[in-house]
């Protein structure tokens, strides 16, 4: 494979550096250990949630607050990426989004509040059609339908926790014969079931009796997987009313349908996406990676490219490793880590401190052009960017900026290795003339 | 405990590869990765009975293996786990020994190839073998071929030539008795960069047995092939191979799964190329002959599960795009559903069948007029399922070259 960018990881930061580098024109590739994220998170994408840390309300404008952010703290990958870049991101993904079926409502002005499967409120940037529903939940009456056999969704523990918020709902269990006879392991088999027809309108029957005077119905998200706005707008026109999705436990069918989506925009545009190659090595010359190795059968695989991109996930995505030494590596490149030193300071005392864990900020140290740097300010690899939640700084979880920092630092990080790439690129094009 | 089985703690429950395993998707009768695997491994011990009998419905794919964010190998779990349930469930089905041994079935078949193909393909036979065997009677089987690969052996090597010009071909049991045609189109395409290629005697590569559970056997073939391949590469050979399950094999299956860790097992894994992969390496050296003639026509490429699990990328499609002219969609599908010989068991054909549906529509839609595919089982169940020819990537790259058009467009 001969590329020009190479991107490491297929979570939300690497997807969306591989799609900016392909439409800049770089041939572009993406190698992954596995899946990212996508597929455990709700399907939203988070900019910034709460701010200043330990705040109690919800950020209503995050633009105002990423702003805040980052000039308050300057090593936050906000604050190196850019609001610019942000923007931009945003902009250009509710566009894949929605040239794929998938369209995402919302805007960097005003943070929506969506359901969660706790029936909570939590603030999030953009959301797919199918959960805007579920962001007015404060007006009306909602209903909130579980679907027999399918494990893990608690619909009255969902309305319960709703009416507490002064939200007017209810919840009711549905029993549908075909799923029940299924039994489906996992949300995206079901959602792969209600794609058929006739097990589609047994809900619908099954539904239509409890939703008589509600103004809104809430389902578990499994409402269809490659066909899901056909199935979202069948089932909406046959209960006449509103109709929402609220998140489940992992696979999570949104995720699923989003890292799909973006998967066809990048195999539209050329790029290969290959996942299950993991990482183990790299080939340097000076301050330039000239190529990186992956475990592959009997081998490591060798890969060159003019630039890469590494978005390889934090603690939880194993891009940031810690060993029971207390050491903490970059996982793929054994690029330098700013993280706690000492084992004993990787926690706070109380699991839910307000100030967060420390271990879970700590990752790369970038410059503004998304190029690792060591503690003095020095460029590890002149050709390497990072981009994701594999940089230090963002507490993600906490803060609810999980794919905005994916996003911009992931757009930033493409803008910057492109430029990169661009004049070599020219070059060859010129000589071949 | 080896690597493959404490790989099962590394599970997080995220069900990832429960949306993705291919016959999970289609059918009940399997749970999935996770609870075949990494579960069910919970509660296999080696003095207790095996507690699962659904394990027998993987079909050894491995999409499990490549998406999971953990690292865990459940393929290789299942595989194991399928073994141990045949040893104490009364032994392998004679219907599985069968399938297991397709080098057997062409060494006695080639000689009487046209008998032996009127007696497996006629109706009254394939509904015989469905009742007794268990072998369903619309399954995709190939035809023997009147002649074998390599016919007269063929070994232009002398120890005094370049080792580093020599090329070891391992053709697999298809190409021998199925397909010789990919055999030789293999062989143009290595001497036309300039390669001397050597065809030892060679027998099963052992996948067969090892995806049916028969891991003794699988042992004695694979040992048999380390004795004639250890010295080659020993002496510096690179040794490729057309068939991707077959150099899968060499490089990892058959010594993770048999445990055989030996000098010979790794010399030759680490020797071992799939025929693309390695062509590609030698373009990265500029070393490939890149005068390929245009070839005006677009071809979809499917590249197979047993391909993906090398992870080394796609290198087929990599290589026709180096083809003036040639068009190569991507199927961006897992697997077709015959794996192997799993789409050929009578209680797994529909299963197989279901699989592949979405790849066949795709072949369909695309407007291809062929389809390409590494992998021979593959070939074979995408033409069963579409109804349009399909070739190997090497036959492609011969044919650019000008050294003959492939066998399956010549016939219409
Ligand atoms: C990815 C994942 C991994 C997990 N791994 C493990 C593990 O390894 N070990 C472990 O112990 N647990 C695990 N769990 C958790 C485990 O699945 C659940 O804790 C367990 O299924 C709960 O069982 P339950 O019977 O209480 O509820 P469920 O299995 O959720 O069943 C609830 C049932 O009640 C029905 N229902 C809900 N509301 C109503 C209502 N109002 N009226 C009528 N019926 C209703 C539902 O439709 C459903 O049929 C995992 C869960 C997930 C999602
Ligand atoms: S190997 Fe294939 S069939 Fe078997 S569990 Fe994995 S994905 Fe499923
Ligand atoms: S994908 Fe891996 S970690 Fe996730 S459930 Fe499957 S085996 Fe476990
Ligand atoms: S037949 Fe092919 S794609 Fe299908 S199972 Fe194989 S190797 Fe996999």
């Amino acid at each position: 494979m001969i590329c020009d960018i190479l991107v490491i990881g297929a979570g939300p930061a690497g997807l969306t550096a591989a799609l900016h580098a392909a439409s800049a024109g770089a041939k572009t590739a993406i190698l992954a250990k596995g899946i990212g994220t996508t597929h455990w998170a709700a399907g939203w994408v988070d900019i910034l949630g709460y701010w200043p840390p330990g705040s109690p309300q919800p950020v209503r404008d995050p633009r105002a607050a990423v702003g805040a952010l980052a000039s308050a703290l300057p090593g936050h990958p906000y604050a190196r990426a850019g609001l610019r870049a942000l923007d931009e991101a945003l902009l250009a993904f509710q566009r894949a989004a929605t040239a794929e079926g998938i369209p995402y409502a919302g805007s960097l002005d005003r943070n929506l509040l969506a359901t969660t499967p706790s029936g909570s409120r939590r603030p999030t940037c953009l959301v797919p059609h199918a959960m805007l529903e579920g962001t007015r939940v404060a007006a009306g009456r909602t209903l909130i339908v579980g679907i027999g056999g399918l494990r893990d969704f608690y619909g009255a523990y969902i309305a319960a926790n709703l009416r507490a918020q002064g939200c007017e709902a209810d919840r009711a269990i549905v029993e549908v014969p075909a799923i029940r006879a299924r039994n489906p392991q996992t949300t995206a088999t079901l959602a792969a079931m209600l794609e058929d027809r006739p097990v589609r309108d047994e809900l619908i029957r099954a539904v239509i009796p409890v939703a008589r005077g509600f103004d809104r119905i809430g389902f578990p998200a499994v409402l269809g997987m490659n066909r899901h706005r056909e199935v979202v707008d069948e089932v909406g026109k046959a209960l006449g009313s509103a109709v929402f999705e609220i998140p489940t436990l992992p696979p999570s069918v949104p995720g699923i349908r989003l890292f799909e989506a973006l998967r066809r925009r990048l195999a539209a545009l050329g790029v290969r996406v290959i996942i299950g190659s993991e990482v183990v090595q790299r080939f340097a010359e000076g301050n330039r990676l000239l190529g990186i190795g992956s475990e592959a059968a009997a081998r490591t695989q060798r890969q060159t490219a003019g630039a890469f991109i590494l978005a390889t996930g934090g603690i939880l995505g194993g891009g940031i490793v810690a060993g029971a030494d207390g050491a903490v590596r970059e996982a793929a490149l054994g690029l330098p880590v700013h993280a706690p030193v000492a084992r004993g300071a990787w926690f706070s005392p109380q699991a839910l401190a307000h100030q967060g864990h420390p271990i879970f900020q700590s990752g790369v140290l970038v410059n503004e052009r998304m190029q690792p740097v060591g503690p003095r300010g020095d460029v590890a690899f002149r050709n390497v960017y990072a981009a994701g939640a594999v940089l230090a700084g963002a507490d993600e979880w906490r803060e609810k900026s999980h794919e905005g920092v994916a996003l911009a630092t992931g757009y930033r990080a493409a803008q910057a290795a492109t430029e990169r790439t661009r004049p070599a690129a020219q070059a060859d094009a010129e000589a071949s003339r | 405990m080896t690597d493959v089985e404490l790989s099962l703690d590394a599970c997080i429950k995220c069900n990832i590869c429960v949306s993705y395993c291919p016959p999970a998707k289609v059918t009940d009768l399997f749970p999935g990765p996770k609870y075949a695997g990494p579960q069910a491994q919970r509660f296999r011990s080696p003095r207790g009975p095996s507690p699962d009998a659904s394990v027998d419905y993987c079909s050894g794919c491995r999409v499990c293996n490549l998406v999971c964010p953990a690292g865990v190998r459940i393929a290789e779990l299942n595989a194991k786990a399928r073994a141990r349930m045949y040893r104490d469930r009364g032994g392998v089905p004679l219907r599985n020994r069968l399938l297991g041994r397709s080098e057997l079935l062409g060494r006695l078949a080639h000689p009487v190839a046209p008998l032996a193909n009127y007696l497996l393909h006629n109706p009254i036979s394939r509904w015989l073998a469905d009742a007794w065997l268990g072998i369903d009677r619309r399954a995709p089987l190939p035809r023997f071929s009147l002649h074998t690969f390599p016919g007269p052996v063929r070994s232009k090597w002398s120890p005094a030539s370049n080792p580093r010009r020599r090329v070891v071909y391992f053709h697999g049991c298809a190409t021998r008795y199925y397909e010789p045609w990919i055999g030789r189109a293999a062989v143009a395409v290595l001497e036309r960069n300039g390669m001397e290629v050597v065809i030892p005697p060679q027998n099963c590569c052992s996948l067969p047995m090892l995806s049916n559970g028969e891991f003794d056997a699988a042992r004695r073939y694979y040992d048999g092939n380390l004795r004639t391949l250890a010295p080659l590469a020993e002496a510096g050979c690179e040794i490729v191979g057309t068939s991707t399950s077959c150099t899968l094999t060499l490089k990892e299956e058959a010594p993770d799964l048999l445990e055989a860790d030996s000098d010979a097992g790794r010399l030759v894994a680490a020797s071992t190329s799939d025929i693309c992969e390695y062509l590609v390496r030698l373009h990265e050296a500029g070393a490939l002959d890149t005068a390929f003639r245009p070839l005006e026509l677009s071809v979809l490429y499917h590249a197979p599960c047993q391909l993906n699990a090398h992870r080394v990328g796609h290198p087929a499609a990599d290589l026709m795009r180096l083809i003036p002219g040639l068009t190569v969609i991507e199927s961006e599908h897992p697997c077709c559903g015959i794996a192997g010989t799993y789409g050929l068991k009578k209680e797994k054909y529909a299963i197989g069948m279901a699989v592949g549906q979405p790849l066949f529509d795709r072949v369909q839609q695309s407007g291809a007029r062929l389809s390409v595919c590494d992998s021979e089982t593959c070939r074979w169940q995408i033409v069963h399922g579409t109804g349009l020819p399909s070739v190997h990537p090497i036959e492609i790259l011969a044919w650019s070259y000008g050294l003959g058009e492939p066998l399956a467009i010549r016939k219409g």
